[in-house]
This record gives C-alpha cells, structure tokens and sequence, in this order.
C-alpha cells in the first residue's frame, strides 16, 4: 500500500481522538510533556507541535483550566479539564461508542 | 561549554516561536515550552544520548517555528482558506472577464488618435496594460480576502459570503438553447443600424455631414461587408426562431465573424475603408484638425471586437456539443 496515502488517512482519523484523549487523560492535572508521554503510553501517537498548542486552543475554549506550578524548581504549566470539558467529553464518548458499534456492524457484514 | 550552546539554541527557538505572538500571551507560552523542551532533552540524555543532538533533535521534532507560531497564535497558515477561496474565485473570473476588455478596448481606441504608434507598440502597449490590469485585480482582491480572513470574526463571514442557494445554479443548456428575444433584437437593430450608416456614408453624405467611410471603396467590398453583416442578422433570427443554437448556425457565425475581422483589417491597413479622418472632421465642422488617427490601433480595435464575436461563436458550439452530449 502506498505508505504516504496510508499515513494520510490514518491522520484524518486520528485527529478528533487526540481532544478526546486529552479530556479524559487531564481528569487528572498534567503538564504538557507528561501529557505528551502518558499519550504515547497510553497508544494515542501526537506530536508535540500538535499537542502544545492544541492545549492552549482547548483552554481557550473554556474546555481546560490551567495553573502554573511553582514549587519544584521547574515550574511547570499543568492543565485539568474543565466542567465544560467534562461535557464535551462526555458527548464525544458517547459518538464514539455509537461510531464505533457502526464500524463493528460494518465488519459483521464482511 | 555545552551548556551555553544549549541554552542557546533552545533560547533561539523559542524566542523565534514566540516573537510574534501578542504580549498577553507570548510570555505564558515562552516559559512553558522553554521548560517543555528542556525536560524533553534531559529524558533523551537520560536515554544516553549526547546532549547536543538530543536539543537539535528535539527541536527538530517541533518542526519549523514559523508554523508553530500560527499553531499557538490560532493565526491561520494559508492566504485564503476554504470559507473564503470560493467566493474570491467567483469574483476574480468576473472582474477579469469584465475590466481587462474594456481595460484594452479603452486603451486601443485611445492610441487611435496618435499616429505615431506602430502595429507591435499597439499589440505589446495592449498586453502589458491586459497583464498589468489582471495582476492589480488579482492582487487587491487577494489581500483584501487575505485580510478578511484574518479579521473578520463569523459575523463579516456571514455578510462577505453569501450562503449558496440550489436555485443560483446555472443551467449549462441555458446559453446554446434559449436565444433570448432581447439578445436577437438587439443583434437585429444593432446590425441594421449599422448596414443603414454603410450604405448612407458610401452613398456619399454631402456637404455638412461627417465623412467616415471612403466612399470610394470598390463597389465589391461594399458588397461583401454589408453581406456579412447581413449574415449575422439572418443567422440571430434563425437561431431565435428554432428556438437554439445549433452547431451549424453558431459555425456560420464563427465564419462570418472572422471574415469581418480580416476583411476589414485589411481594408483599414490598406487605407481604403476610412476617409483622412482628422482633415474631414476640420472641413465638416470648421474646426482646424490637430490630431491624427492611428490605423493600426483601429485595426487591433475591429480586430478586438470581431475576435470577441468568434469567440461567442465558439462558446455557442461548445455549449450546444455539451447540451447534446448529456
């Protein structure tokens, strides 16, 4: 298969599960390199030129609050989902359960 | 040493990501991503690599800080973007379809009246002010959308871009089937007018009435120009009368809008169409004569005016080849 093609599509359906993630993943605060790292762990592939300026975006947006973090001799900016983001979160999980019921159907078919 | 040089790279970077971005902002996003890749290049040592590719690696991994820049200033990363590209395209075809000829036609019928002007300074003079206007037009539309799209919040949009309505689409038979009655009597009157003023002025005026058309012009061209206007008028009307244009009457129209534009091309170069304009105009309406007519210019204007016919001939065929094709 062609490999640039592939890449592609793999992006376009990526991109929208990288807010989701980072909704659920910052229930917990998390600055932005942790965050980064628990990603990658966790099987969601960004990068951080994606990653740091979506977090500005989604606080932004009211979704995330953010609160430097003094204490450690870096100080580090950590990021938590917002009630708002809470919501948002929930209703994208919610799509994504039915999406992927719908992909499922579409496989049982084959 | 490697220390300063370190520091100094990451120094660079950020101060490159965030120079741009507003004083509200620029700061908060300096110190987090100073401290972002500080700590990414310290896990890379940590992972036994050498200091120095580690930080190049890392900022390399953050990609071209230009980009990043309009990534943390939400500033967009394109000219115009999909909400706006339709609309400036729209309104790009339109002005250049509708200035640059007129644009050139002024400008033709302008050096008319200067004699010293020859064929190629006629024809290059034309194509530079074609060029030149069709850059200017796609130049300020480009950046005044370019600007929109950087300042106009969703309420400009809502103004600027029109939501499109199914009804706006446009029938591509509509052009080959329908000659429209206005269309056909203007070519009609237009057409008649303009034999009537040929026959009037090779007739001979007289005393008193401008002299345009060299009355001396052999008997047989008069014929053939008259003839060929006469073909555009019976050509109008029958393809109003069958409801369309067909293949046939659109090349009658191609032909006889070719054959104007050379016959009278040459008749003009040949200085047997018009009359020593300037020396008439003085005779008729006593006024002493201190301009001189270009010929050239007015044969690249007939020229302008007849290829523009053609053209319309050619879209005719086009259009009804496509309408029967579906």
């Amino acid at each position: 298969m062609d490999e640039e093609l592939l890449a592609g599509h793999l992006q376009e359906l990526r991109r929208g599960t990288v807010v989701l993630a980072c909704l659920a993943t910052l229930e917990q605060p998390h600055y932005g390199y942790a965050l980064l790292e628990t990603l990658d762990a966790a099987g969601f592939a960004v990068d951080g030129n994606t990653l740091y300026p979506l977090l500005r975006r989604l606080e932004k947006q009211g979704l995330l609050t953010s609160e430097w973090n003094t204490d450690e001799a870096r100080p580090r900016k950590f990021y938590r989902t917002s009630p708002a983001g809470a919501d948002l979160r929930a209703h994208l999980m919610t799509q994504w359960r039915s999406l992927n019921a719908a992909v499922e159907a579409l496989n049982g078919d084959k | 040493m490697t220390t300063s040089t370190r520091t100094s790279l990451t120094d660079r970077y950020v101060w490159t990501v965030t120079r741009q971005l507003p004083p509200e902002s620029g700061p908060d996003v300096a110190r987090e991503l100073r401290g972002t890749i500080e700590e990414t290049v310290e896990d890379r040592v940590a992972g036994g690599e050498d200091p120095e590719s580690a930080e190049r690696e890392t900022i390399l991994g953050l990609g071209d800080p230009d980009v990043l820049s309009r990534e943390y200033g939400g500033r967009p990363n394109h000219l115009i973007g999909p909400a706006y590209f339709p609309a400036w395209v729209r309104l790009v075809k339109l002005l250049l379809v509708v200035i640059v000829p007129i644009a050139v036609l002024g400008n033709v019928i302008a050096r008319s009246f200067g004699s010293d002007a020859d064929f190629g300074a006629i024809i290059g003079g034309a194509a530079t002010l074609a060029f030149q206007t069709a850059v200017h037009l796609v130049f300020w539309t480009a950046l005044i959308f370019a600007l929109v799209e950087r300042n106009a919040g969703p309420l400009g949009r809502d103004q600027l871009v029109t939501t499109w309505n199914p009804d706006e689409l446009a029938d591509p038979a509509d052009r080959a089937r329908r000659t429209s009655l206005v269309e056909m009597v203007f070519e009609v009157v237009w057409t008649l007018v303009a034999i009537a003023l040929c026959v009037w002025q090779w007739s001979g005026v007289g005393e008193g009435a401008f002299q345009v058309l060299d009355p001396d012009l052999a008997f047989g061209w008069q014929v053939l120009v008259v003839a060929l206007l006469a073909v555009d008028v019976v050509v109008t009307v029958a393809a109003w009368a069958r409801g369309g244009w067909n293949i046939p009457l659109a090349a009658v129209s191609l032909v006889s809008a070719v054959a104007s534009g050379v016959v009278l091309v040459w008749l003009v170069l040949s200085e047997q169409l018009l009359t020593d304009l300037p020396r008439e105009f003085g005779e008729t309406f006593g006024v002493a004569a201190d301009w001189t007519l270009s010929l050239p210019a007015v044969a690249v204007g007939i020229a302008i005016i007849c290829g523009w016919e053609a053209v319309t001939a050619l879209r005719r065929m086009r259009d009804t080849t496509r309408s029967e094709a579906q």
